[in-house]
């Protein structure tokens, strides 16, 4: 079906055609409260086409995969490159790709097809019990656990064919809790390119209890100062900081739209010279991982930056042309209905030299934050904001008050220069979901405990 | 063209002839034409056809939920089943009572308008196309983003106990990304305007807007950590409007998981601070005729004086606590499970010009847009100024960057000490301006 398609798109005059199938399925179990009382289930299919001509895109899609179908979707495409006709300045183009025909699938321990929902009620039922029953003062418990399998396959007009075969879990847990008018909330979330098997080996104590002590140990913190401060990330903070601060501003789809700070400054020192930066779709189990883009490039290691120096951007097909560089398998779309563009994948700051208490005794007075909740950037300016869900105040080198949830605020150029120790430690800790153009995509970030020389804290002391 | 109401009758029965009690069937079909902008220019013209059915089946009050994207007999039934499955293997929920029955409800004008049905990509382009160049216009360098497009859809939906409903929409939408580069100092701003009907839809002074606030927010500068008043323009303040609002989420508060749980019938804003909800607003974004459930939505009063007057309940929260169900149930398509949201906010203004609010402030900040989406559970707010200027003497004086602001929003709502006559509107939304006394913010200088 895909390849009488493509196959027809030469009748029509197009430069460049690529379709795509995708098939997705999932269950999700919620325990709230001491009840699994939502289980969902989703099936979702269809067919997105891109065409090029004249330099013009065209996309259109349809939910109904029939071969006719699938030839009045092409038609659509046409027609709506050609409805912008003479529109271009610069016309869109991309990067020959050898003809190729690839075949991925995820391998996991426990395929979560093959189990039954009661098995996975009983799995959530039992982590969610374990917080809720901590202590009184907990009094709203919300356990999810989800299953993804996305099925995509992906065939262009230089020949490539390739399916694949991404199976994704994901636990969250969240914990609110309440003392007299006081009420915190604390969050843990799990998530991989995994099976079943990444609900199997949670343990309460590690994962629904901690979230569950995090929100009762908040119920003590105090409201953060305001003002200028030297900033300690944990991993899950560090994550947030390298997507938003650089990451979305080596995707080069902005830098040539002429919308990112990084424009122009491949080569030149833009961070401090410990700092290390990756897009790395290779990462085995990892949530933001992939075996192939969505316009069929193989997923890879993308060195951002190299001790401080900016060696390049994560590329689509048009970008990769437009740059003069091989693509690096950097095109997302979230599904059918979307068309594919540049994301990232796993991305991260490798680790340095020191050693967390040594970067907490050296600081006179700073703010230590803890779990990343919420990011974004003004990629234009280097704008970004950062919000941890909890953070500490360090004080002549040791770590003192607790304090509330609370966000940081940097601009990008000046935050990386002032990058000044990189711990040695590393996870990945901020497995989600990232938002661009109106498409959702898989993610995950983290890095080592990092320390910048001066960020401003949102505080309300 | 599907019979959609068919449809979904099919399912419902469906899943009832499964053994379960009571369910409901949602069938959509859509279709949106789009032009983006890039780089000032036309980059591409998308067309994306939708349809799909959703059942919520329910056993013991407890609830399976299943989907499909086909619009077919066979498809229906499929996802029906599927529903009533999960339905049974949920845990029994007492505190589920019952689907709405049925309500008839007044008709809202101009949530359709078939000349949008009738338009084509060219229309888009046309509409993108103007953004770009009244975008140059104001900023001859500006690189200009964005897009334009405009959508129509059907729904319907019934449930087991006689709720059968059915709407169709249309909207259309143009936004626009300006942004200016003198060296390494960048000004940007976006600008948009939507509308459910060709009339309300003026796209003519987006892209312009765009590049005339862009150029303003040149030359920015850091501040210092102060407290200071705020003053929020229309778009932030219809922001923070509507996270208080949210917060008002019966089931957050059921859950005890909103910062507003407890504060019913509690002055949780100045006296100056009155906010309806209306979803019937002719013509509104966000109206319509029944809420996701397929109950009548209406106007409700949120905010009284300062007094918060109601939660916002679905059918599900409203039966639970006994009380009225303000029809507020929230259904973001054929793919997700019903929640509770806002629509159309229309708060009460005050006596102020915009004008006067700044004049009458010695020394504060002027938020045009903002993160300050508070923390559900503590109303703290923690978010940076994205567009905002510095007041000096009665006057704007400068942009601001890398400025913060933190404050928990409940003091800042209940320190408000002007609200403007002057307002921003959007179908069926009014955004005046106010000011909040005594709001901490960090600087970066």
């Amino acid at each position: 079906m895909i390849e009488r398609t493509i196959a027809e798109s030469a009748r029509i005059g197009a430069d460049f055609v690529d379709v795509r199938i995708n098939e997705r399925t999932g269950t999700r179990v919620s325990v709230q409260d001491g009840r699994a009382d939502e289980i969902y289930s989703s099936r979702a299919f269809g067919a997105g086409i891109r065409v090029l001509i004249d330099g013009m895109w065209g996309f259109a899609s349809t939910n109904i995969l029939e071969r006719d179908e699938l030839l009045s979707c092409l038609k659509d495409a046409a027609s709506m490159a050609r409805a912008s006709k003479g529109r271009a300045l610069e016309k869109g183009e991309v990067a020959e790709v050898p003809a190729f025909r690839g075949k991925a699938r995820t391998q996991v321990r426990r395929d979560p097809r093959e189990v039954g929902v009661e098995e996975k009620v009983k799995a959530v039922f039992e982590l969610e019990k374990a917080a809720r029953t901590l202590d009184p003062r907990v009094v709203n418990t919300v356990l999810g656990y989800g299953e993804t399998v996305s099925k995509e396959t992906v065939a262009n007009t230089y020949g490539l064919y390739v399916e694949n075969e991404s199976l994704r879990t994901l636990a969250s847990c969240f914990v609110a809790a309440k003392e007299g008018e006081v009420r915190q909330t604390a969050v843990e979330i799990r998530g991989g390119l995994r099976g079943f098997e990444l609900l199997e080996q949670l343990e309460p104590e590690g994962f629904s209890v901690r979230a569950a002590r995090k929100a009762l140990g908040l119920l003590g913190a105090e409201r953060a100062p305001a003002g200028k401060f030297p900033v300690m990330f944990d991993p899950a903070v560090t994550g947030l900081f390298v997507h938003e601060a650089i990451g979305h501003n080596a995707e080069a789809d902005g830098v040539w739209a002429g919308e990112s700070i990084l424009e122009g400054k491949v080569g030149q020192q833009i961070a401090a010279e410990g700092v290390s930066i990756f897009d790395d779709a290779t990462v085995e189990g990892a949530y933001g991982s992939y075996a192939y883009d969505s316009e069929g490039v193989r997923g890879q290691k993308k060195c951002l930056v190299e001790k401080g120096v900016l060696q390049g951007f994560m590329h689509s097909l048009e970008t990769a042309k437009k740059f003069g560089v091989t693509p690096n398998g950097s095109a997302r779309a979230e599904g059918h209905q979307s068309k594919p563009i540049v994301r990232m994948s796993n991305t991260y700051i490798s680790p340095g030299d020191w050693r967390l208490d040594e970067i907490i005794k050296d600081t006179k007075e700073g703010i230590l934050l803890k779990g990343g909740y919420w990011g974004y950037v003004f990629v234009e300016r280097g704008q970004f904001t950062c919000n941890a869900e909890e953070a500490w105040m360090v004080r002549n080198g040791e770590v003192k008050e607790h304090l509330r949830n609370v966000s940081v605020s940097g601009l990008t150029l000046e935050a990386l220069k002032e990058i000044d120790a990189v711990s040695k430690d590393f996870e990945l800790k901020l497995p989600g979901m990232c938002g661009k153009g109106g498409q959702a995509m898989y993610i995950d970030a983290g890095g080592p405990y990092l320390r910048v020389r001066q960020l401003v804290v949102g505080g309300q002391r | 063209m599907v019979d959609l109401l068919s449809l979904a009758r099919s399912a419902c029965e469906a899943a009832v002839r499964e053994g379960i009690e009571q369910a409901e069937a949602y069938a959509q079909e859509s279709k949106r034409i789009e032009a983006d902008v890039e780089k000032g220019m036309i980059k591409s013209c998308n067309v994306v056809r939708d349809q799909g059915l959703s059942v919520r089946a329910f056993k013991d009050g407890g609830r399976g939920f299943a989907y499909t994207m086909r619009l077919s007999v066979e498809e229906a039934v499929e996802a029906a089943r599927r529903a009533a499955s999960l339905a049974k293997v949920a845990h029994k929920d007492p505190d589920f009572k019952t689907l709405p029955t049925p309500r008839s409800a007044q008709r809202v004008e101009g949530l359709f308008d078939r000349r949008l049905a009738e338009l084509d990509a060219g229309q888009a382009v046309e509409w993108a196309a103007l953004g770009i160049d009244t975008a140059k216009a104001a900023a001859r360098d500006a690189v200009v983003a964005g897009g334009s497009g405009f959508s129509v859809g059907r729904a319907a939906l019934v449930n087991s106990l006689g709720v059968a409903v059915e709407e169709t929409a249309t909207s259309v939408g143009l936004g626009i990304f300006s942004i200016v580069k003198h060296g390494e100092d960048v000004g940007s701003y976006s600008e948009f305007d939507s509308a459910r009907r060709l009339d309300d839809f003026n796209p003519e002074p987006v892209g312009r807007k765009a590049s005339e606030q862009a150029l303003r927010l040149l030359g920015a500068k850091k501040v210092h950590t102060g407290t200071l008043p705020v003053i929020f323009g229309p778009l932030a303040a219809d922001g923070l409007l509507y996270a208080l609002c949210s917060a008002a989420n019966a089931e957050s508060v059921q859950r005890n998981r909103s910062f507003l749980a407890g504060w019913k019938g509690r002055q949780v804003a100045s006296e100056l601070v009155t906010i309806v909800d209306n979803g019937v607003y002719p013509a509104g974004l966000a109206s319509g005729a029944y809420d996701g459930e397929g109950v009548p939505r209406g106007e409700t009063m949120v905010v009284d004086r300062g007094v918060l007057k109601t939660y916002l309940h679905n059918s599900y929260t409203a039966n639970k606590v006994g009380e009225a169900n303000t029809g507020h149930a929230a259904r973001p398509g054929y793919r997700g499970g019903v929640g509770i949201g806002p629509t159309n906010l229309r708060p009460r203004l005050g006596d102020w010009t915009s004008g006067e609010i700044i004049c009458e402030t010695a020394e504060g900040l002027y938020v045009s847009m903002a993160g300050l989406s508070p923390n559900a559970a503590t109303g703290d707010i923690s978010g940076s100024v994205d567009f905002g200027f510095k007041i000096e003497k009665g006057e704007i004086a400068y942009p601001v960057k890398n400025t913060m602001v933190g404050v928990n929003i409940i003091d800042l709502f209940k320190s408000i000490d002007a609200v403007s006559k002057d307002y921003r509107e959007e179908p069926g939304i009014i955004m005046p301006t106010f000011r909040a006394q005594n709001v901490r913010v960090a600087g970066g200088a």
